[in-house]
């Protein structure tokens, strides 16, 4: 029974950390700067950084 | 002993022929299953006579198969003990299979005899202890109708009776039973007590019982080695039941903070109120084709708060202009006002400036935007062996965590395979909560549940199977 308090406590108290701390969530402003400048320093000169997609759906139907 | 054996030596042999019996098998059609199973019956090696599961021969060449537990009971054979005051001896028992099941369906039956002399039952069947004593009704009719049998005024239907069959027959029994000898019997409870009708070839008993503990069972017979067996696994499955408990309760709080947080999001205010159309619907050339482009900047907007997990989604508004039969891709990126005011030259209202910012927007060394989401939409309609499918994706949305806040614009890149009016493509900005982890919890929480619930009810330290909570 001792077991099952401290599983559910640890569990719910982890779930709060990590919901608080934003873990595993997209970052906008400076940690998207970072990355995309790292990306873009990376490519090669004339190629293109952003591909805009043209092919029409990307239904599962039309297997694309 | 010797006789015993003779017994069994006789009964293996086939009443056909006096070839000897062996387990086989044969393929049977299963109606709840629908498909063909493969079923034990007992085969002549010398005429090949197949007996199934209806007929004595059966039990007999299976009878090991189906006795093999026999010594994981609580009683036994010789067993004295007190219970409610009457003193009884177990002086017999007797195990049998349900006729209608081809696995081990079977219960045993302990006939004790009183201090008084009368013949007493005790039940073990699934871990459940059942005490039965003879009862002479009141008024029985076992022939009410063609369909049912009349007992102290209530109806019991015959198709709820089912045929147990002798497997095992030990102990000094008031009768001399056979092995594969049938029973129909009819179970049913009454004001609260449960009832049996036994029906064999030749008598009717009515026997009436109530269900013992183990506990009760054990401390009345002073069966010594198990007290400490049977205090652990109830103190064991008790400590599940609990844990269970606790589990339910991370359950509930993991559900409580998930709909509470879905349905806290707070929206940004004014993102789509001011507009700017930098390019609207520009023909386009590449690889597959002419496609049209548009480009379109929002804002400014205020973010009131950093550091903070926001939502954006984007749909394509169906009452403006629908979507249908085509596609539409979408790259949204969000720029704080600095940023282009930086870029700009202060110029932020200038379109042409603007219009050459976003031109060459991916060839910036260091990102303009804070954040970039793309996305496609469709609508598709055709043929395939269920028939004619009409399917399509018009919303999008994505969870970020904003670091600063301030005013921001949105500038928005659109390209169809047809014109499109930009204003049929809409967004909201939102300040969310994050519920995911305690949606994974939640589940992490049930699944503990689960175990805990089977754990409370299988723990058992007892040689023997016992349901007790």
């Amino acid at each position: 029974m001792l077991r099952s308090i401290i599983i559910t406590v640890l569990l719910t108290s982890g779930a709060f950390l990590l919901t608080s701390r934003y873990v595993g969530y997209s970052g906008a402003g400076k940690e998207y700067f970072k990355k995309a400048s790292e990306e873009r320093k990376s490519l090669r000169a004339g190629s293109g950084y952003y591909s805009p997609y043209h092919g029409g759906s990307g239904s599962f139907r039309s297997g694309k | 002993m010797g006789t015993d054996n003779k017994e069994e030596l006789k009964a293996l042999k086939c009443p056909k022929c006096g070839g000897g019996l062996s387990k086989g098998s044969r393929s049977h059609y299963d109606e709840d299953e629908e498909e063909e199973v493969s079923i034990p019956v007992a085969r002549c090696i010398q005429c090949n006579t197949e007996y199934d599961q209806h007929t004595s021969e059966y039990y007999e060449v299976f009878a090991d198969d189906l006795t093999s537990d026999k010594d994981s009971t609580i009683f036994k054979l010789g067993l004295k003990g007190k219970l409610k005051g009457i003193e009884y001896e177990i002086i017999g028992r007797l195990r049998y299979q349900e006729e209608e099941e081809y696995e081990k369906c079977t219960w045993d039956e302990w006939v004790a005899v009183s201090g008084d002399g009368v013949f007493h039952y005790f039940v073990e069947e699934d871990g459940r202890i059942d005490s039965y004593e003879e009862y002479i009704p009141e008024s029985i009719d076992m022939e009410s109708n063609g369909s049912s049998i009349e007992f102290e005024g209530k109806k019991i239907k015959k198709s709820e009776g089912y045929i147990g069959r002798i497997v095992l027959a030990e102990g000094e029994l008031p009768w001399k039973p056979e092995i594969g000898e049938a029973a129909l019997c009819y179970d049913f409870k009454k004001d609260g007590i449960h009832y049996t009708i036994e029906k064999s070839d030749d008598e009717v008993s009515i026997t009436k019982g109530e269900k013992l503990s183990h506990g009760e069972v054990i401390e009345a017979f002073n069966i010594e080695g198990y007290k400490e067996l049977y205090a652990n696994t109830l103190k064991k499955r008790n400590s599940f039941k609990w844990g269970g408990r606790f589990y339910i309760i991370g359950m509930i709080i993991s559900l409580m903070v998930s709909l509470y947080s879905c349905f806290s999001d707070s929206p940004v205010q004014g993102v789509m109120n001011s507009k700017k159309v930098l390019v609207d619907n520009s023909p386009v050339q590449d690889a597959e084709g002419n496609v049209y482009e548009s480009r379109i900047l929002y804002g400014p907007f205020d973010i009131p708060e950093g550091n903070q997990l926001y939502n954006v989604s984007v749909a394509v508004d169906q009452n403006i202009q629908p979507l249908h039969l085509e596609w539409q891709s979408f790259r949204f990126l969000l720029i704080n006002e600095n940023k282009l005011n930086e870029a700009s030259g202060g110029r932020i209202d200038d379109p042409v400036i603007l219009k050459d910012i976003f031109e060459d927007i991916d060839a910036m060394p260091e990102p303009l935007e804070s954040y970039v989401i793309i996305g496609d939409f469709w609508d598709e309609e055709g043929r395939d062996s269920d028939g004619y499918w009409h399917e399509s994706d018009l919303s999008y949305d994505s969870d970020f965590v904003l670091d600063e806040s301030g005013k921001y614009y949105v500038y928005m890149e659109l390209f169809n395979n047809n014109v499109k009016n930009v204003n049929a493509l809409v967004f909201s900005i939102s300040k969310a909560k994050g519920y995911r982890y305690f949606i994974i919890i939640f589940f992490i929480f049930f699944i503990l549940w689960g175990i805990s619930k089977i754990r409370s009810r299988s723990y058992n330290e007892l040689p023997f199977e016992m349901s007790d909570k």
